[in-house]
């Protein structure tokens, strides 16, 4: 039963991939415009320069090319260290899970019980597979994403944890708030729109232009 | 054609979706342009999907290769036509989005203090 679920994962994620290429070959790789971002605050810049050192400590100067080049060993094991890292970096106090798992959940943070699990399975795939960067690029922005969730958290609940404004609080407080949150199944636009998605969205697009 | 908003509830009320997510869709579509309605009008009563594309993409792919549910597909064309390149990032995305997951709370299904009758009606 194991190796077919793993054989079920490995289809589902080669397929993921392949309609991302599709779109990869129809848009090319697409940025998120200035004009969608928020305001960052300089504590979040300060953050944001010194994240970008540790991607650069963790995986050299060349991202893909390290991924590529590292087994499969390599590349769970320093996603893992990049992902304390970065939790150290953002003073928090969450625990983190690294799993190989199946494709139904990259990325969560949950938030009740101050847990983030990332499953990164797409940096399984052969190096030589023609959307490799997409599955690196994406792997990486999720934990970055999902940390800056964290983080919002821990302002939300802590005045004054990254200097974060009391309306900005405010705003992360309601969007969180039971019923005010939109799936991104539900209404994409409405998703992206939301204050913490927002922010959290601007925040590692920020750390991941010019990474790779 | 007009869809109230006690017709929309009650064609997507066994679906996976809360009383407030309904009252948020009703809105949203309403609010989309003019052509957009239309297409949404007519699947809504007839199942037929748009056939158009919109940046190379059509309602059907959404759905089919993207796992959309077809509200959130008409959303999306919708949104590719007045901010393309903001929308096509949050396209991409959809993969990682749709098998990632934020645990909170949703609401207790309750109607809320929102008087129906001023939600208007989805017209074509």
């Amino acid at each position: 039963m194991e190796i077919l679920a793993a054989a079920i994962t490995f289809l589902v994620v080669m397929s993921v991939i392949k309609i991302i290429g599709g779109l990869i070959d129809l848009w090319g790789q697409v940025e998120l415009p200035e004009e969608y971002n928020v305001k960052l605050s300089d504590t979040d810049q300060e953050k944001i320069s010194a994240s970008k050192s540790v991607i650069q400590e963790c995986f050299g100067d060349n991202v893909i090319e390290y991924f590529r080049s590292a087994n499969n060993f390599q590349r769970i094991t320093m996603t893992e260290e990049f992902a304390r890292r970065l939790a150290k970096l953002y003073d928090l106090d969450v625990d983190i899970d690294i799993v190989v798992d199946e494709v139904q959940k990259f990325g969560v943070y949950d938030w009740n019980n101050k847990k983030l699990k990332f499953n990164i399975i797409l940096l399984t795939v052969e190096a030589d597979n023609a959307n490799f960067d997409y599955c690196v690029r994406e792997t990486i922005d999720t934990i970055i994403h999902e940390l800056r969730h964290a983080v919002q958290d821990k302002a939300v609940n802590n005045p004054g944890f990254w200097n974060v404004d009391d309306e900005t609080r405010k705003l992360w407080a309601d969007n969180m708030m039971p019923g005010n949150y939109i799936r991104p199944e539900v209404d994409i636009r409405a998703y992206s729109e939301q204050p913490i998605e927002k922010d959290a969205f601007t925040f590692s697009s920020m750390i991941m232009k010019g990474v790779c | 054609m007009k869809i109230t908003f006690e017709k929309f509830r009650s064609a997507f009320d066994n679906e996976d979706y809360t009383y407030s997510e309904l009252v948020h869709l009703f809105k949203a579509l309403k609010s989309m342009d003019n052509e957009s309605r239309k297409s949404f009008v007519k699947w809504f009563f007839t199942g037929e999907l748009p056939d158009n594309q919109v940046e190379g993409i059509s309602a059907e792919y959404l759905i089919n290769n993207l796992n959309c549910k077809p509200l959130n597909a008409f959303i999306i064309l919708d949104w590719l036509k007045s901010e393309p390149e903001t929308a096509k990032y949050f396209v991409m995305k959809l993969p990682i989005l749709f098998n990632s997951q934020e645990n909170f709370a949703v609401d207790n299904n309750n109607s809320g203090e929102e008087n129906e009758s001023d939600f208007g009606e989805i017209t074509d």
